[in-house]
């Protein structure tokens, strides 16, 4: 009886181990539903997640002399996560407006800041960029980008310093105005809060008016 | 000068007259030679382990090795694996960064024309 007894308790273990490993690895900012829909419809697709402690184990064996791998260690280092689906479709209409909006749906919080917004008809041609900002530091990003045959999803969460998309300009096919974008990310940010403070102001002005 | 006695000779003799060995000593003698000379299970290198143990006690040390070589090989290859998926993740935020770049800037442009009035209206992206 008592060895059944341990023998449960340790087969139980063993599950919930296996289901909390389970559960970190299936962990993903965008709607997981949709995910297995578009993977489904995809003629080819990449899904990358990577956590904080995947970020640490890859930092690892990254060599810190070769230039493309140095500067992805000293960015990752102090990333907290790296996610990016990207779907091929052998024909257009694989995804509708709705598809893009329950994605986008995750990112529309206060502490995000539309940054760039391109939007088309059907969605195809549409495009997002989202910064996190934190006392005025970007703790996160978000990319959105629709093709006729082309998704792509990239949110990176973790502080993301403007140098570091500067280091990392040409490399990666990051372009080199990504720092612009960054610094113009901050600019909307401060006009958002001053607007705020501007509306809060004439609030009080009102309704102190007799 | 000490006077012997006339009988000590005789006696001595007779004690030191070969006599024949009892019925089957050279035998019991033999067969004490060659068991003295089997070899003893002292163990080898007289650490006093019997040689099995110590055989087993190599493949222990030699499976815990091979299973960290084996460990480490397997620590390589998930490295590089995360390693490349690092890669290819900045790959793709890069490319996607730049066909987002694009779009803005095309958009930017046609705009730009629109209200400088330069020629032909290039239409807009519908806004939604």
């Amino acid at each position: 009886m008592r060895a059944s007894v341990r023998n449960a308790f340790w087969v139980g273990l063993a599950v919930a181990a296996t289901a909390a490993g389970a559960w970190a690895q299936a962990s993903s900012p965008f709607p997981v539903t949709l995910e297995k829909q578009l993977a489904e419809r995809a003629a080819n697709y990449t899904e990358v997640s990577l956590d904080k402690r995947m970020l640490d184990f890859a930092s690892r064996f990254l060599n810190a002399k070769d230039s493309d791998q140095g500067q992805a260690k000293r960015i990752i280092e102090k990333l907290d996560g790296v996610y990016v689906r990207s779907y091929e479709f052998d024909k257009p209409g694989q995804y509708t407006t709705a598809d893009l909006e329950s994605v986008r749906r995750q990112f529309e919080t206060p502490e995000w800041t539309e940054l760039v917004k391109t939007r088309s008809r059907d969605g195809s041609d549409d495009a997002d960029i989202y910064m996190k900002l934190v006392n005025g530091e970007a703790q996160g990003m978000f990319i959105l980008d629709a093709e006729a045959k082309e998704l792509d999803f990239v949110y990176i969460s973790g502080p993301i310093r403007p140098e570091d998309l500067q280091d990392l300009s040409g490399n990666f096919g990051i372009p080199s105005d990504a720092y612009a974008l960054s610094k113009k990310a901050k600019e909307k940010d401060q006009t958002k809060a001053d607007e705020k403070t501007q509306k809060s102001a004439d609030k009080t002005q009102k309704e102190g008016q007799p | 000068m000490v006077e012997m006695k006339d009988d000590f000779e005789p006696e001595l003799r007779e004690q030191l007259r070969a006599r024949e060995a009892p019925a089957g000593f050279a035998d019991r003698v033999m067969a004490r030679v060659a068991k003295r000379q089997q070899p003893q299970h002292r163990g080898w290198l007289g650490f006093g382990m019997p040689v099995w143990q110590w055989a087993v006690a190599t493949l222990l040390v030699a499976a815990m090795v091979a299973g960290g070589l084996e460990r480490e090989r397997e620590q390589r290859e998930q490295g590089a694996r995360a390693r490349e998926q690092v890669l290819l993740a900045l790959h793709i935020t890069g490319s996607t960064l730049r066909e987002v770049q694009q779009k803005v800037g095309a958009s930017d442009a046609v705009h730009e024309m629109n209200q400088k009035g330069a020629g032909a209206v290039i239409p807009e992206k519908d806004e939604p």
